[in-house]
């Protein structure tokens, strides 16, 4: 039961039309097994003069008294009812194109605010690929199997019932006879493609593996080039390539053992039809015309057996992918049960012992953390990587939430604030910002849209971006992206900057966004931002020690504790970390210093 | 302004302007997507169940196999070549020829047949010769179906063994190309390819020709069975044959249209997902959400109605083929009976049923042949494109032939000048020399020909006028691939194969040992991190090595290069997002790397550009400076100028 509405649920508003065209279906699938019968009318009953086995209401249309004008009536009234069939078979096809389209919109949509809506760590666990497979090849394969599969088996399961029912109508001994094995072209179907289904996996996974030591061979052409190793990789790609040969030809040599021996089953049973449908024609049992008759209901059973078989063996698909989708949709939203307060925010930022681990992690990234910073103050974030720096920005954001303290920003818990009202009062700009492949300029104004040229370019200007968009053919209006220029990394990281420009924060979070910046710019820039944003708080996450000297807080994260809290002074007194990490990167620099001096 | 803030200028300006490093057009996130279409498309092309099942292309949706290729410029020339590769199975392909000659053939007996039947013993009630006519039928259409097997599994066989070796060539052609091919051709051009055009061989020569050649055969015969039967009868359904092409070809075309319109919507839509879901952050960041959705909203909104559109038009098709069919049955019938009763022409209830089954026979392959035809001119456009791979000139052709077993590392750039594309000179007459074992740091604002140096030395490119010397011989006169093999090179972007972590550093050398290996790693800094993964050397690298930071794969490629034990080596230093400690450790291997091996330094770190031995200079594709740190320092020039701002507010800072 559960299965089925899962089947049905996404069809919402749109469950009458397909009722209509089920019915569309149906009524075609009678037509169409009358078909035959008009021959038989023509053979046995207007030239041999025997019995006709059309519907009565038919065939008194067809009424006339002579063996001419009756064939004439015939040609008439058969051509009619092409032609009705023709118009109906369209208009069931445009109620299905209608509903078909219209639910995977639906579906779509639905799924995409969904996917907008999921909180950040639901995302940080999530493949980005699988996520959109999920919104279009899962999609499509619902789709696929309401406005195609569904309606086949319905299709189906009605031509095989009505052809049925037109036999007995003829012979009832000959209908047995046609349809004695017609179970077990069924079943065999069924069963096969239950099974195949496994070997159907083994290709695909036998060609992405090819496709994908092709593919690295030529995005790593240098280093195979460098090691000279193209032979190497030569008999790699040949042993992919013939164990992708051989599962195909598995495959193929498994379907065609199934086409080949369903076509033998089939086979006998038109054997079965014509030699004792001859004999008892022969006989006098049957007339010619039913004879005729029988023969074409033969091919409108076994052949929409052996597909309705295919179908059903083919059901776990859809399963599979409404599964997917339902994983999806049950997962709660990240605004489901958020605050409605909006406080005004200033920028005074207290953490509190916070701390954070993921559900499925043992160890915390983040232990008992505690700071301050004071409107329009500056605070500075080091540590390698995996120490906690990023994690720390994400609880500030709301992106994940922390399970032990507090965050506060101007005294009120995060946790009371709406979630949307925060972010909009917190800036960040990311180390690899992204970009939307729109224009340069729209891209700088994605904060504030209503931002005029001027400030545009000003805000440009602070980022040092001003005269590189300048030095491009469009300048502003160059396209970003894979239809226009390549942004190098650390333009991007200037456009974001030139972004958050424009909207005026309380609070900004540089994310490492100056590291593929060179040294001057970065300078630069900094200097710029300054005296721009005197009364924005900044929390600057850096690698570098020059980056973080000047903040008027640093804190140094190792292993998601607060090992040294400071500034750069009482830092480089302590001679911990900082320290350290100050050693290494800066007494080059003063060794520089002192040749410096020795020039002069 | 002085003469040295001008220069300073054009620096700062150079430095800026975003120049095509060859180096880093290997888009990532680009060859995913492209290979994730490449499946896409693979997945429609490929209908394993229609493969042995008789007729391709028979299914509902014209949109389905059907594949957006151009058409061929030669098309006898390509095709004569496919059967250059078809010559090794004659004795197979005389076979499948022979068997779709008398397959065909035979089944146009059938209706003959049984017309005979209905005629000479069914009306006239004779049993024992309709059962034995019956029997006939069934033995023909037995006799039929099993050699219409044999042909078609003797012809996937051939199939699939040409294509591998037109693969095979294709890939063996791909390795040997000069990496300037792989600059210039997009990396999912470049697998399509291989995976989609000789896929597209293989459906033509598989199915698409028997299926062509068995429709002509079938056209041809009951063509000629009717005109022996009834030539009255044959002369209706012939005049139904234009309009019927006439029909289909139009009603094709348009549905063409639709779903080709569809696609593009569909594509739009997947882009939306890819951008927003892997900048979800972003969205979640900026409160982008109601804006992104109404913009997924809109666009989903037109693939509405496109993907409508093209099911109308396709819809039209069926309801068409078959209205028209069940007319011409009509028709057939209609006029079989007025002649039979009238008597104009002579004709039996036989005759008429054998017309009606002919009149089948004849149209089914007269509506097929256009998209038969459609599908072959595909398939050979694709063999085409392979072809073209294939013909490429690979860069051996004029290899050196010295043999290599040692550089002593002397190497020299006489008056080198090179250019990626004609006319457009990146390095203009470079001279300069390395001694043996020592080091060069080459220094330059980015653009300025750094790269393109180094990618001289082991012939990636070759230059245009001047010389390379190694060991005071001309690097053209040395085999490439020995060239490559003594000249290591770790690049700051490093690429790695999916598979193991060992098996990436093994590459070095696919002889070293296990203990090699490791020692390697240790020398590279590399062993503690490896040996802290779930596990160690065996742990598996994702395809282009995402799951390992930039400085691991760094690491790892160290390691690699360490155990292919090079004489010379070329080395490419990061600039930024490596954390201060793995950096170090980058550093630290490096150095060890270079110790005794004459060795190329693009440098950006103060420290490695002091410690060369000698440090270029290069600008604008010109060696300005050369010199050691302090010659250059005195020589208060470009490099002078390069580090005294770089550094100047550190200096500011520490001096008070």
């Amino acid at each position: 039961m559960n299965r089925i509405n899962q089947f049905f649920k996404w069809m919402k508003g749109n469950k009458k039309y397909y009722l209509f065209a089920a019915l569309l279906l149906i009524s075609l699938q009678y037509f169409r097994t009358l078909t035959p019968l008009f021959i038989q009318h023509t053979i046995d009953s207007v030239i041999l003069g025997k019995e006709s086995n059309l519907p009565i209401f038919i065939k008194n249309m067809m009424e006339a008294d002579t063996v001419t004008k009756q064939l004439f009536l015939v040609a008439v009234i058969y051509s009619l009812f092409a032609l009705m069939r023709v118009t109906i078979m369209f208009i069931r096809r445009m109620i299905n194109a209608f509903y078909t389209e219209r639910i995977a919109y639906n579906m779509r949509n639905t799924l995409y605010k969904k996917l907008q809506d999921l909180s950040f760590s639901y995302h940080s666990h999530a493949e980005t690929g699988d996520l959109i497979q999920r919104c279009t090849t899962d999609v499509e394969t619902y789709r696929v199997f309401i406005g195609e599969q569904l309606i086949e088996i319905l299709r189906l399961v009605f031509l095989i019932s009505f052809s049925i029912m037109q036999m007995s109508r003829m012979s009832n001994e000959m209908t047995m006879i046609s349809l004695l094995i017609t179970p077990i072209i069924f079943t065999a179907s069924f069963v096969y493609f239950l099974k195949v289904k496994k070997i159907f996996k083994r290709v695909e996974e036998a060609e992405a593996k090819m496709t994908t030591t092709l593919q690295e061979s030529i995005t790593g052409i240098r280093v195979v080039k460098a090691f000279a190793k193209e032979k190497f990789e030569i008999e790699k790609f040949d042993k992919h390539s013939k164990k992708y040969l051989k599962e195909d030809f598995n495959l193929l040599k498994i379907m065609a053992v199934y086409w080949g021996g369903t076509d033998f089953i089939i086979f006998i049973q038109y054997c079965l039809t014509l030699t004792i449908g001859i004999y008892y024609t022969v006989n006098g049992a049957l007339d010619p015309g039913q004879f005729i008759a029988f023969l074409s209901y033969v091919g409108m059973i076994v052949w929409p057996m052996r597909q309705l078989g295919r179908i059903v063996g083919d059901f776990g698909k859809t399963t599979v992918a409404l599964d997917r989708l339902d994983e999806i949709m049950l997962k709660e939203s990240e605004h489901d049960g958020d605050s409605t307060n909006t406080p005004k925010i200033t920028g005074f930022v207290e953490f509190e012992n916070v701390g954070f681990q993921f559900d499925d992690d043992d160890v915390p990234l983040l232990k008992d953390i505690s700071f301050k910073v004071n409107r329009g103050e500056s605070l500075a974030i080091v540590g390698k990587t995996g120490s906690g720096k990023s994690t720390l920005i994400n609880l500030m954001i709301r992106l994940l939430d922390n399970q032990k303290g507090s965050i506060k920003f101007d005294g009120v818990d995060i946790k009371d604030i709406n979630k949307k009202h925060l972010r909009r009062n917190v800036g960040i700009i990311m180390q690899e910002p992204f970009l939307y492949s729109r224009t340069l300029y729209e891209n700088i104004r994605i904060m504030n849209k209503d931002a005029h040229e001027e400030k545009v370019f000003k805000a440009a200007s602070i980022a040092s971006l001003h005269n590189d968009i300048k030095g491009f053919e469009g300048g502003y209006e160059t396209m970003v992206g894979e239809r226009g220029v390549t942004l190098s990394g650390g333009q991007k990281q200037r456009v974001a900057i030139a972004r958050m420009l424009l909207d005026d924060k309380p609070v900004v979070i540089f994310d490492d966004s100056l590291s593929a910046v060179d040294t001057e710019t970065d300078i630069q820039i900094r200097t710029a931002l300054k005296d721009h944003w005197n009364n924005t708080t900044m929390f600057i996450i850096t690698h570098r020690i020059t980056t973080a000297m000047e903040a008027d807080k640093i804190i140094v994260l190792d292993k998601g504790e607060i090992v040294e809290m400071g500034n750069h002074e009482s830092l480089l007194r302590d001679d911990g970390i900082y320290a350290q990490l100050w050693d290494i990167q800066t007494n080059v620099e003063y060794d520089f210093m002192k040749l410096d001096k020795g020039v002069e | 302004m002085t003469k040295k803030e001008m220069k300073m200028k054009k620096m700062q300006q150079q430095m800026k302007k975003p120049k095509k490093d060859p180096f880093k057009n290997t888009n990532h996130s680009k060859v995913i997507l492209n290979k994730k279409q490449v499946k896409v498309r693979n997945e429609a092309n490929k209908d394993y169940s229609k493969m042995l099942s008789g007729t391709t292309n028979r299914g509902r949706g014209p949109g389905r196999g059907m594949y957006l290729g151009g058409k061929p410029k030669n098309a006898s020339a390509t095709v004569l070549r496919v059967w250059k590769y078809l010559g090794k199975y004659k004795v197979g392909i005389v076979i499948v020829v022979v068997a779709v000659f008398s397959t065909s053939l035979l089944a146009t007996f059938i209706p003959w047949l049984f017309a005979y039947a209905i005629d000479e013993y069914i009306l006239a009630y004779d049993y024992s010769g309709a059962i034995t006519i019956g029997l006939y039928i069934v033995g023909i259409a037995f006799i039929t179906s099993a050699v219409r097997f044999i042909s078609r599994y003797t012809m996937v066989i051939i199939s699939q063994k040409t294509v591998k070796k037109i693969r095979k060539d294709a890939f063996d052609k791909l390795q040997n190309l000069p990496v300037n091919y792989f600059d210039t051709n997009q990396p999912g051009d470049i697998v399509s390819r291989i995976t989609n055009d000789v896929d597209l061989i293989s459906n033509s020569l598989a199915s698409v020709t028997l299926e062509l050649l068995s429709s002509l055969i079938t056209l041809t015969a009951s063509l000629i069975f009717m005109f022996i039967v009834n030539w009255a009868l044959a002369l209706v359904v012939i005049l139904f044959v234009p309009l019927m092409a006439f029909f289909t070809m139009k009603v094709a075309k348009t549905t063409k249209k639709g779903f080709v319109a569809q696609q593009k919507h569909l594509g739009a839509i997947n882009g939306i997902v890819e951008e927003s879901i892997s900048g979800l952050k972003v969205v979640k960041l900026y409160s982008q959400e109601e804006e992104i959705i109404a913009e997924f909203s809109n666009k989903n909104t037109q693939l509405k109605k496109a993907g409508f559109k093209a099911q109308v038009y396709a819809g039209v098709i069926m309801p068409v083929i078959n209205f028209l069919n069940n007319f011409i049955y009509l028709v057939i019938v209609a006029i079989g009976g007025i002649l039979y009763i009238t008597k104009i022409v002579a004709i039996s209830i036989g005759d008429i049923s054998a017309i009606t089954a002919y009149a089948r026979q004849f149209i089914r392959p007269i509506a097929n042949l256009a998209q038969l035809f459609n599908s072959l001119q595909q398939g050979i456009a694709g063999a085409e494109r392979v072809f073209n791979l294939i013909d490429i000139e690979d860069e051996y052709i004029n290899d050196g032939t010295d043999e290599i077993e040692h550089f002593e590392g002397y190497v020299k750039f006489d008056d080198v000048t090179f250019s990626y594309v004609k006319d457009v000179e990146v390095l203009r007459n470079i001279s300069f020399e390395a001694e043996v074992g020592k080091t060069v740091a080459i220094v330059g604002p980015t653009g300025s020909g750094k790269t393109t140096i180094i990618n001289l030395l082991n012939r990636f490119y070759d230059i245009d006028s001047g010389t390379i010397e190694i060991d005071h011989k001309n690097i053209r006169e040395y085999k490439k691939d020995d060239l490559r093999k003594k000249i290591g090179v770790v690049l700051q972007d490093t690429h790695l194969f999916s598979g193991t972590v060992y098996e990436n550093v093994v590459y070095g050398d696919l002889n070293a040992t296990k203990e090699e290996v490791i020692e390697a790693a240790k020398m590279a800094n590399a062993h503690d991190f490896i040996m802290k993964l779930p596990k160690g050397y065996e742990a598996e690298v994702y395809e282009g090595g995402q799951n390992f930071s930039q400085g691991e794969r760094q690491l790892i490629s160290i390691a690699r290069t360490i155990l292919s034990n090079p004489d010379i080596l070329i080395l490419d230093e990061a600039t930024s997002n490596v954390d201060t400690r793995t950096e170090f450790k980058i550093q630290e291997s490096m150095r060890l790397l270079m110790k005794g091996r004459t060795s190329f330094v693009i440098a950006h770190r103060l420290q490695t550009i002091r410690n060369a031995h000698k440090i270029i200079v290069i600008h604008d594709g010109e060696l300005i400076e050369s010199g050691t740190h302090s010659e250059l320092l005195d020589l208060k020039g470009f490099y002078y100028d390069l580090y005294t701002t770089q550094f100047h507010d550190i200096i500011k800072d520490i001096k008070g």
